[in-house]
């Protein structure tokens, strides 16, 4: 069960290879050994976009059997910073058909000269022909591939037109809205001229220890079941899932609004979950084997959008929401689905549009850079002309497809001071001059400017985890780290104990900072956060006046270094190294620290 | 009993199907699968989550044991693998007759052709058995979608008048919220 996959788009050679088990136990799945195999596949330098770039998609030893075992965990070295790692997490139910096919995971190696599609039929792999598919939508890929596999139950991963035109922030998705997209996996996909991966699985799934096994099942499905019921976030998400979010998040001023100049906004209402429930939302859809539902799946009424179906999310309604002043539902939503239909990832595509509002708003960019468009705040149908542009690469959107950092370095003039990324990636919904916790997560995070790292440690190390069994991170709130050990002991036969959760988390995060400073990030440089959050106190809201003090930043960030094991430059001690069995990378972080 | 819906067959209970409340986690092809020792294998579960539309869309489809069972009517006379469990009136197979999805008769004989499955590794088909008269799926799934009534207040017949594209349809043109059910 530790197969892992390898296709060369290149040669056409398939390989099935067997993971050494002391791997598997070392790194789990997912995001850890996605980290593992990135580090020792992959030499130091390698352009994220060239073809090269190993595009992985990873499960673990809980997928496919455990209540919220749906997630996959695609790997690969992010286009968006082209100095850390990637890894972009989809539920749905992509994951659990690929692990009921016999793999612990696929590689993608090398670039085919035509579009192709992958097909996965269990033992057998095909490299079918993708030309009629290249230029659709993700929506238009996934029923076509259905139909003419004729097989409504296989499950697809596609890109869009973004992926194809190498966006720097282009998605992968499933089931429409499903998205695996934070550092730009499209553009991977699409460098490789690789469309989709449809994959059937028809094998089944048994566990070590099938007594204690369906025991910790049944009490982890319980704690999900309950959830509505046990706390304030578990009732939330089962009532109106994430598109809430902006609301309790302006409450208390961490909301980006107006790209991310205020963290309060007197119009949330507008565009929130209560809004999103009035005006659009239809029904609630759920993940495989979680009984929390907490997608909420809705139609546009009445308007110019009539009768398109939407599910927004969060992350897809943050920064495009109140990030861009938009206060038009029905556009909200319409924006949130074209961003899954072009394959884009919403988060940076939101913080790209309302960057580019504001360099118009201060004359940075005129009308004539952008086409004629008038991109004043809240422009939906400017928004949706922009984003046209940028999938297509044509005029300005070819300066903002290369993300927001590149764009703020051409256009100058200050604009960089307002380019809200970290090293590269898009920070996404949340404002943070109020909230050091949430500002150093973007600093610190493995991927560039996420805000599913985790707040603390013990957050951080659930989600590493998390990611790496591989199940939906929000389960934490309901599951502790016992249970899933009790899971994973009883599906595989290990015999990990508490303290071990702790040491494999810090295995896999130090691992993925290692890699990244491999490829040149350095932390004293690197993690750090952009001028607005040091500079730009907020004005509006219950924390007008707060603004992240820079000092205050550096002895914050100082302690997490020393609270992970790290030193004043940010790097891995040799002892620290040894404790976690990470010695094979020693060398490299020596030489890093005798550089500095 | 006699007089009731379904003639001779005494029917225990019926799984009922509220289809708009289906979020689709497929926690009954789960539990299925491994209360009839299968272990953690959707695919050979009695009942299957099909999607269609944007969305998508999804709904459950689960033999709901027509009083007339076309599926019985259509095994070839030679052959004569399938039954009527006259407790339940859920349709047992003779595995050892059953020539399996070479063969596919019975569910070409269903209504719509949905509510038969083929066991992806013996290739025989597979029918709700109702778990001898306790569904586990109705008792797992989160959304009320499924329960089951003890005592048939009808026909199953009259499920399968609709079509799961048919029945995916009429969700998506819902205009109104659908009530969570019991979980809230």
């Amino acid at each position: 069960m530790n197969a892992l996959l390898t296709v060369d788009l290149g040669s056409g050679h398939i390989r099935n290879e067997q993971l050494p088990a002391d791997i598997v136990e070392s790194y789990i799945g997912g995001r850890g050994l996605g980290a593992y195999l990135l580090w020792s596949r992959t030499a130091p330098g390698m352009p994220p976009l060239d073809g090269q770039n190993p595009l992985m998609f990873l499960v673990g030893p809980l997928s496919g059997i455990a209540p919220g075992g749906a997630q996959v965990c695609l790997v690969y070295k992010s286009p968006a910073t082209g100095v850390t790692l990637g890894h972009s997490l989809t539920g749905g139910n992509w994951g659990p058909e690929l692990r009921a096919a016999g793999y612990l995971g696929l590689l993608i190696a090398g670039k085919s000269e035509q579009p192709k599609y992958l097909f996965i039929d269990n033992d057998k792999v095909e490299l079918r022909d993708a030309s009629h598919l290249w230029g659709k939508g993700t929506f238009e890929t996934e029923a076509l591939i259905k139909s003419e596999l004729r097989d409504p139950t296989v499950r697809v991963l596609s890109i869009g037109p973004a992926g194809e035109k190498l966006v720097k922030f282009a998605s992968v998705q499933q089931e429409c809205f499903r998205s695996a997209a934070r550092g730009g996996p499209g553009a991977v996909m699409g460098s490789k001229m690789l469309k989709a991966v449809a994959v059937r699985g028809s094998g089944d799934l048994s566990v070590s220890d099938p007594g204690p096994y369906a025991g910790a099942f049944a009490v982890a499905l319980e704690k999900l079941a309950n959830s509505g019921k046990s706390t304030r976030r578990g009732y939330s998400l089962v009532r109106w899932g994430s598109t809430i979010s902006t609301v309790p998040h302006s409450d208390i001023s961490e909301l980006d609004v107006k790209n991310y100049r205020e963290g309060w906004w007197e119009d949330v209402d507008k565009t929130g979950g209560l809004e999103y429930e009035r005006q659009c939302r239809v029904k609630a859809r759920s993940c495989f084997s979680c009984p929390i539902s907490c997608m909420q799946l809705g139609v546009i009424r009445d308007g110019r959008f009539a009768g398109m179906t939407v599910n927004p999310d969060f992350d897809s309604t943050g920064t495009i929401g109140p990030g861009c002043l938009v206060t038009d539902m029905k556009g909200l939503a319409y924006l949130s689905r074209l961003g899954d239909d072009l394959g884009v990832d919403d988060a940076s595509m939101g913080n790209v549009t309302g960057f580019a509002m504001e360099c118009y708003e201060k004359g940075l960019l005129t009308r004539a850079d952008l086409g004629g468009i008038d991109l004043r705040w809240g422009n939906v149908d400017g928004m949706i002309e922009l984003w046209h542009m940028v999938v297509s690469r044509t005029g300005i959107g070819n300066l903002l497809a290369e993300g927001v950092k590149v764009a703020a370095q051409e256009i100058g003039q200050g604009a960089e001071k307002f380019a809200m990324h970290v090293k590269g990636l898009e920070m996404a919904g949340y404002a943070a001059q109020a909230h050091p916790d949430r500002a150093l997560q973007y600093a610190v995070g493995d991927r560039g400017g996420c805000h599913h790292y985790g707040l603390t440690i013990k957050e951080q190390d659930d989600r590493a985890w998390a990611d790496a069994l591989v199940v939906c991170s929000w389960h934490a709130a309901f599951i502790d780290p016992p249970l899933y050990l009790n899971l994973l002991n009883a599906a595989t036969g290990s015999c990990l104990q508490l303290p071990d959760w702790g040491l494999t988390a810090n295995r896999m995060l130090t691992l993925s900072r290692c890699y990244n400073l491999r490829e040149g990030m350095r932390p004293l440089s690197d993690d750090v956060l952009p001028d607005r959050l040091h500079d730009d106190a907020l004005t509006k809201g219950p924390k007008a006046g707060a603004v992240y003090d820079r000092e205050r930043f550096r002895v914050d960030r100082a302690a997490w270094y020393r609270e992970r094991g790290y030193d004043e430059k940010g790097l891995p001690t040799p002892e620290l190294l040894q404790r976690l069995g990470l010695g094979f990378v020693a060398e490299v972080v020596e030489g890093i620290r005798a550089e500095t | 009993m006699a007089g009731e819906p379904g003639g001779a067959a005494r029917v225990a209970g019926a799984l009922d199907v509220n289809h708009s409340a289906c979020s689709g986690c497929r926690l009954c092809e789960v539990v299925c699968s491994v209360n009839h020792g299968e272990g953690y294998f959707p695919r050979a579960s009695r009942i299957r989550v099909l999607q269609f539309e944007a969305g998508p869309i999804d709904v459950p489809v689960v033999c709901h044991r027509c009083s007339d069972h076309p599926c019985v009517a259509a095994c070839p006379p030679k052959v004569k693998a399938l039954s009527i469990d006259p407790e339940l009136g859920t349709v047992r197979v003779d595995n050892e007759r059953c020539l399996g999805i070479k063969c596919s008769k019975c569910a070409r004989a269903c209504t719509h052709k949905t509510a038969v499955f083929f066991h992806p590794k013996t290739g025989k088909p597979l029918f709700c058995d109702l778990c001898s008269g306790a569904p586990e799926c109705a008792k797992v799934c989160p959304t009320a979608t499924l329960s089951y009534m003890a005592g048939s207040a009808f026909d199953g017949k009259h499920y399968a008048k609709s079509s799961p594209p048919e029945i995916a349809r009429s969700i998506a043109s819902r205009l109104s919220p659908i009530r969570r059910g019991r979980r809230l």
